[in-house]
């Protein structure tokens, strides 16, 4: 059998998979508590709907009723580097600070990303930061994450 | 003939020189707050009540209202330039302002936004002026079962926002309301999928994820392909910047949804400014001549939320002054206000303090006009941010979003949970997985199951009573009605598609 969109079959099967662990993690919460119900009721019935919805899309799927597109996911890998950069950053925010920690993600995207050149990647970091610590720390002082010198 | 009198009370108040001026400061910090995403109007409003103890509590209750309506006018900016939601009703505004703003027309998208913030801002104070205490005892009539009830239509909505798929729709809004319930369950203290993390435990908060899904996500997706100069047009000339006659036209029918579904919704506490916005985008589209242009920029898509977001205020105010109960964050903050400064919020401030009540309500005419005023020539501006290249926009969105999350709790972790919700998004994206089900569900799961849980307990576990009460049944007799819709519409097209082959 062709599946029209393997995408959606996968979608659906994920779902569904995290529908039994949504309905297993639910079971172990109490259904009904001395107040009523208990923390368990709705996480239980959302458990059982993602399956029935999994479910669903699994079968449309099979059945080519329903498709999205074919994802090209050779495009895919500059979003991805694009991603581990910005989680990069994350975990800069806590030992550079905010404020060097994007000019560095400003950096790599302009430089890395956007091929420009390295006088166009250093002006855009330097105008974004300077641009974003005048608006939020210095003007609206707006807490940041602060890095060992202090900004 | 005594609302006028009382009103012509309220402006000899208003109108002063020292009122004018707080009113002015309110209304501009609070466009200010409104921009910048993660700044909310309660947080700002926490930090300046210290501040007005030196002000007379009239002027400082205008100054502070200032800042909490003001706010609303400034949601729509960054959602419709950027596609970065300040607040969660501005969420909606996302849908169609960003695909204007795509299309060059950020600017007609920005002024019909502050048009309808007007329009909708003057009906909800006409409201809160003219029909206050009976709406307000009709409010306090809504119990856990209408409110339940009412969390359903919120959540029928995303018929309307499901796009391509309503199956994926419907997985979103589940995985919004499971989202909803992560952390300690308020009814029993018991903690639900949490991991073991300690930061889980207070649950995850909507601009992690409204700001993860829609900004980080969109600029993934953009960053596909290198960036040319300019991702976006931005027409020259402020003719081309500001709403045509045809928009205004398109959108008449918006101000009035807007402008009575948000005021409703903001009468009831709790229900909030999210909720109506969803609803009149909802109503918008249902009635609408062309719903499949809605997700794709139409005007209309703009309008409707934003005018029921800014009619809402009107409406919260009802029931915080004639009942004392606050229905939101913000007219918490505004009830210790005036309960710091003496008053007694409930059904006598307005005959005990007329000169508070009526001052207040002009106040509100007169900052709304200082709004458009203060808005419509910042339209030009604002769009002009679109002309810069892509190569800047995009660093500059990841910042705006990394301070947007970390302003709100200062937590190292709900920025980690923004990249988590931003690849979530960008895969969404991908597999054709709408995002604003998910926001839906996120916002209005909690308040369903704490509705629920406490009509059962009402009822002692028996579920008849969602349906025994008449404005809970009726509710829930048109949130099946608008579930039921798109059936309707496949089971008509297929008899179209039958009648068609049998010729």
């Amino acid at each position: 059998m062709r599946l029209q969109s393997k995408n959606d079959f996968v979608a659906g099967l994920c779902v569904g998979g995290f529908g039994i662990f949504v309905f297993y993690e639910a079971s172990d919460l109490p259904y009904l508590s001395e107040y009523g119900p208990g923390p368990g009721l709705l996480p239980l019935w959302l458990g059982i709907g993602f399956v029935s919805l999994a479910a669903v899309l699994v079968v449309n799927t099979l059945l080519n009723r329903e498709g999205s597109e074919q994802v090209a996911w050779r495009k895919v890998r500059r979003p991805a580097a694009a991603w581990i950069g910005f989680v990069i950053t994350i975990g800069l925010l806590s030992r550079l600070g905010f404020t060097l920690s994007f000019a560095l993600l400003s950096l790599f995207l302009v430089l890395v990303m956007e091929r420009r050149s390295i006088l166009t990647a250093i002006n855009v970091a330097v105008s974004l930061t300077l641009a974003f610590y005048l608006i939020f720390v210095f003007s609206l002082g707006v807490p940041l994450p602060l890095g060992p010198w202090g900004f | 003939m005594e609302a006028l009198s009382d009103l012509l009370l309220g402006l000899s108040v208003a109108l002063t020189p020292a009122n004018l001026f707080w009113c002015f400061v309110g209304v501009f910090l609070g466009t200010i707050v409104g921009v910048l995403p993660g700044l909310g109007s309660p947080a700002t409003i926490a930090m300046l009540l210290p501040l007005t103890f030196r002000l007379d509590p009239t002027t400082a209750m205008i100054m502070l209202s200032g800042i909490y309506y003001g706010s609303k006018y400034g949601g729509s900016t960054t959602s419709i330039l950027l596609n970065v939601p300040g607040e969660s009703a501005s969420v909606v505004t996302c849908l169609d302002g960003y695909q204007m703003a795509r299309q060059g027309r950020a600017g007609p998208a920005l002024g019909i936004a502050a048009i309808s913030s007007f329009i909708a801002g003057t009906v909800g104070v006409l409201g809160l002026m003219l029909i206050a205490p009976p709406v307000a005892r009709f409010a306090v009539r809504f119990g856990p079962p209408e409110y339940f009830a009412l969390m359903c239509l919120g959540l029928a909505m995303v018929v309307f926002l499901a796009g391509k798929s309503m199956i994926k729709g419907l997985i979103a809004t589940l995985f919004g309301i499971w989202l909803a319930g992560v952390g300690t369950d308020i009814f029993t203290a018991e903690s639900r999928f949490t991991f073991g993390m300690m930061e889980l435990l207070d649950g995850i908060d909507f601009i992690v994820v409204s700001i993860g899904v829609f900004a980080v996500a969109e600029v993934l997706v953009n960053l596909e392909s290198q960036a040319g100069a300019e991702l976006f047009k931005v027409p020259k000339g402020l003719r081309n910047l500001l709403p045509s006659l045809q928009d205004l036209k398109d959108s008449r029918f918006a101000f009035v949804n807007g402008s009575v579904v948000g005021f409703f919704i903001g009468v009831l506490p709790g229900a909030g400014s999210t909720i109506a916005s969803f609803l009149s985008y909802g109503v918008e589209k249902a009635f609408s001549r062309h719903p499949e242009k809605f997700g794709t920029g139409a005007v209309e898509g703009v309008a409707a939320p934003e005018a029921a977001n800014n009619s809402e205020t009107g409406g919260a105010l009802v029931p915080l002054l004639t009942l004392g109960i606050p229905g939101s964050a913000t007219t918490a903050m505004l009830l210790a206000a005036l309960i710091l400064w003496g008053f007694r919020p409930g059904p006598l401030l307005i005959q005990e303090n007329p000169v508070l009540f009526w001052g207040l309500v002009a106040s509100m005419y007169v900052g709304n006009i200082m709004l458009l005023i203060l808005n419509l020539p910042l339209v030009p501006l604002f769009a002009q941010i679109l002309r810069l290249p892509y190569f800047v926009l995009a660093p500059a969105i990841l910042g705006i979003s990394i301070v947007g999350v970390y302003s709100v709790s200062q937590s190292l972790f709900d920025v980690w949970m923004l990249g988590v919700f931003g690849l979530l998004g960008y895969l969404m994206r991908k597999l054709d997985f709408p995002a604003a089900p998910l926001v839906l569900g996120l916002v209005l799961g909690d308040r369903l199951e704490q509705s629920l849980r406490q009509a059962l307990m009402m009822s002692q576990g028996h579920l008849s009573i969602l349906v025994m009460r008449p404005m809970s049944a009726g509710l829930l007799l048109l949130t099946v009605v608008i579930l039921l819709m798109p059936v309707a519409g496949k089971i008509r097209s297929w008899r179209l598609k039958a009648a068609e082959e049998g010729i």
